[in-house]
């Protein structure tokens, strides 16, 4: 991905998050992404078009309670949050993957998007999925979060994010 | 007189926040039916009155263009607006809606106050 690609990207992720979500996502350093024991919710989904490829965001459990009240308009504890957290987060990098799309690939060509798979992981089993090239590490309310963006023309999509 | 909306997407979480747009908006409505794809779609358009359906592009079962077409031979369901509602932007996909004579397109994520006036646009009525 070029340096203004990279840029546009992170523009649209902090864009995605404030309206979707009202919360302001800060950019910080991969190295810095994972650095606890925490449990992180990985979701990530294939899309095929002009080209092909995969994208997926990596969140605390917190976060994703967070981001998944703010956007439904209820409290974290909530009964409803844990019914769709899921499939709030799933509703997340859907929008990410059609934002950025539709930026990259030069706003012309329609992308059909895979439904959107679920993971329980822990930073030590993804380290091949963080150090990828374009994964974007940010800093949300004291929680970091991942947004990994894969984009090729022959690869296997359904390997991009399979953990070994 | 009370409108009948029928939202059709897969994702419980953008049912949950369009039902809560529009129950905010001041619009003067009837039951709010919910589908998860374009099949269940047009089994509830089949046995219910809708006056405005929410579609989404890509579901599991039948998509939205495909529920689309399927609207689209169908005389008595042809004449119903539809709004779609994607996180696509291409201009491949915006003309292609446009061909099938789609009323809107909405680009999630949006704001309430756009999903309200798009509703009371097509709908022709204006807030309580």
């Amino acid at each position: 991905m070029l340096e203004t690609q990279k840029s546009e990207t992170e523009k649209i992720f902090a864009e995605i998050f404030a309206k979707q979500s009202f919360l302001f996502p800060e950019p910080i350093a991969i190295e810095a992404f994972g650095k606890n024991e925490k449990k992180y919710l990985m979701t990530s989904l294939t899309f095929k078009g002009k080209s092909k490829g995969g994208m997926a965001l990596i969140v605390t459990e917190n976060l994703a309670r967070e981001l998944a009240a703010n956007t439904l308009g209820v409290e974290v504890d909530d009964a409803e949050v844990d019914e769709n957290l899921k499939d709030a987060i799933g509703e997340c990098l859907n929008m990410l993957c059609g934002h950025v799309l539709t930026t990259l690939e030069g706003g012309v060509d329609a992308f059909d998007l895979s439904a959107p798979k679920h993971q329980i992981v822990f930073p030590k089993e993804i380290s091949a999925i963080i150090r990828k090239p374009d994964s974007f590490a940010f800093a949300v309310d004291e929680e970091d979060v991942l947004f990994q963006v894969t984009i090729c023309q022959d690869c296997n999509t359904e390997k991009i994010y399979a953990i070994e | 007189m009370a409108h009948q909306i029928l939202l059709v997407d897969d994702s419980n979480t953008t049912k949950t926040v369009i039902t809560k747009a529009l129950n905010l908006s001041g619009i003067d409505l009837g039951t709010i039916f919910k589908a998860a794809n374009g099949r269940e779609g047009l089994d509830l358009l089949q046995k219910e009155k809708i006056d405005l359906v929410f579609l989404d592009i890509n579901m599991p079962i039948m998509g939205g263009m495909e529920m689309l077409d399927e609207m689209k031979k169908n005389p008595s369901l042809s004449s119903i607006p539809v709004v779609v509602i994607s996180t696509e932007g291409s201009s491949t996909r915006i003309e292609e809606l446009k061909s099938k004579g789609v009323a809107a397109f909405l680009r999630k994520p949006f704001l309430p106050e756009v999903l309200k006036q798009t509703v009371e646009s097509i709908l022709g009525v204006s807030h309580a």
